[in-house]
């Protein structure tokens, strides 16, 4: 299994540095554009305007894709581990694996239905 | 845009001071955003699981390469953890801030009397004797069918062999309702639980705690995200802040004297905790 934890680990690395660089440029872009960061109401998660705030170099949507990337990286790791052990032969590990995958997908209905 | 800055400088402390106590972030940010900023307990939370994966999954990467963290173990666990922590961030969104606010304190408090106490321990007493027994996970040809191994033996590493998995499942459980509902990683139930209750050696149960701790958060964190719990504006600052602290705490580490902070940290902590606790009796 060593080379699954090895890929296991890139997936940390690169997802984690991803995840940081799109934070750190929202950040920078919110705070060169003079908007505090405690205002009350900030623009909520829109996944049909992402795109198009990207291109005009928004703030939010930088924030919002670095927060999703954040929140993805580990779930990668998740979804590897789970086909590296299947394909070794593991069931019982990949089944292990398969349930965290139902959790989280519960958790995105579960929050889904209360938003 | 002072603000921003602040959040980003306090981000950055948590961050240091974290990785120099080996504490995940969340015990820090929480009081940091809500005491300091004025943020909403629950917002802070939010912000506040964000921060702890990014420093988990930068972490355990590290873990892995170096073969500290045991990844079977990890699997077995993160259900659990998981799933308690999907149960914490339903139950976050119907207690009133104050109730969490309380359980913040208590909790506070109790890293306050467990960094005392590690404090005056002796570490190398507390790692458990390691068996010489082969690793019966690893032992086969790369080429044959996998052996069939009891649960505890599949999810064994050298020299140890994890027990009481029902209870470090129902540990893990509650160690995942307390990181959705406070915001933290949860490794100060987690560690204690692998290594006294499991037997599973303290630098491993570190490793592994840390690993499950993205999974765990990122749980939860779905819930508050899709709930509309995170605040980008709070969480983009103080999350660049909290890794580029845990970056260079870990290189400070071994320059700075970590007794003397540990004491000077539990003050602090015993300072938050009063103050939480004033804010949980309103």
């Amino acid at each position: 299994m060593s080379r699954v934890e090895a890929r296991i680990a890139r997936i940390l690395s690169v997802g984690t540095r991803v995840a940081v660089v799109l934070l750190a440029i929202g950040s920078v872009l919110l705070i060169a554009g003079g908007t505090s960061p405690l205002a009350p109401d900030w623009p909520p998660l829109d996944p049909a305007s992402l795109a198009a705030d990207l291109a005009a170099l928004r703030p939010t949507a930088f924030l919002w894709l670095g927060l999703i990337a954040t929140i993805a990286t580990p779930l990668l790791r998740v979804a590897a581990s789970t086909w590296g052990f299947g394909r070794a032969g593991e069931r019982r590990l990949a089944a292990l694996g398969a349930a965290v995958l139902v959790v989280i997908a519960l958790a995105v209905v579960a929050g889904s239905l209360g938003s | 845009m002072i603000v921003g800055l602040l959040l980003a400088a306090g981000g950055f402390g948590a961050g240091v001071f974290g990785s120099l106590l080996g504490l995940g972030g969340g015990i820090l940010i929480v009081p940091l955003l809500t005491v300091g900023f004025g943020v909403p307990f629950r917002e802070a939370v939010g912000v506040s699981l964000v921060c702890v994966i990014v420093t988990s999954s930068a972490a355990a990467g590290v873990y892995l390469e170096r073969h500290t963290a045991n990844l079977r173990l990890g699997m077995l666990l993160e259900v659990f953890t998981a799933s308690g922590a999907l149960l914490g961030g339903l139950v976050a969104f119907l207690l009133p801030e104050r109730v969490l606010a309380g359980l913040f304190a208590a909790l506070l408090a109790y890293t306050a009397f467990s960094m005392l106490r590690r404090g005056r321990a002796q570490p190398a007493a507390s790692l458990p004797a390691a068996a010489d027994r082969p690793d019966p996970a690893r032992s086969a040809a790369p080429d044959a069918d996998p052996p069939t191994l009891s649960l505890a033996d599949a999810i064994a590493g050298p020299g140890y062999r994890p027990r009481r998995l029902g209870a470090g499942a129902s540990g893990s459980l509650g160690a995942g309702v307390m990181s959705a509902l406070l915001g933290v990683g949860g490794g100060i139930v987690k560690v204690p639980l692998m290594h006294l209750v499991m037997g599973v050696p303290l630098k491993v149960a570190t490793a592994t705690s840390n690993l499950m701790i993205g999974v765990t958060a990122a749980a939860s964190a779905i819930v508050y995200l899709l709930r509309g719990g995170i605040d980008p504006y709070v969480a983009g600052p103080t999350a660049v802040g909290v890794f580029a602290g845990a970056m260079v705490g870990s290189r400070m580490a071994a320059r700075i004297n970590v007794r003397v902070l540990r004491y000077l940290f539990v003050g602090v902590l015993a300072l938050t905790a009063a103050q939480m606790a004033l804010r949980a009796l309103g």
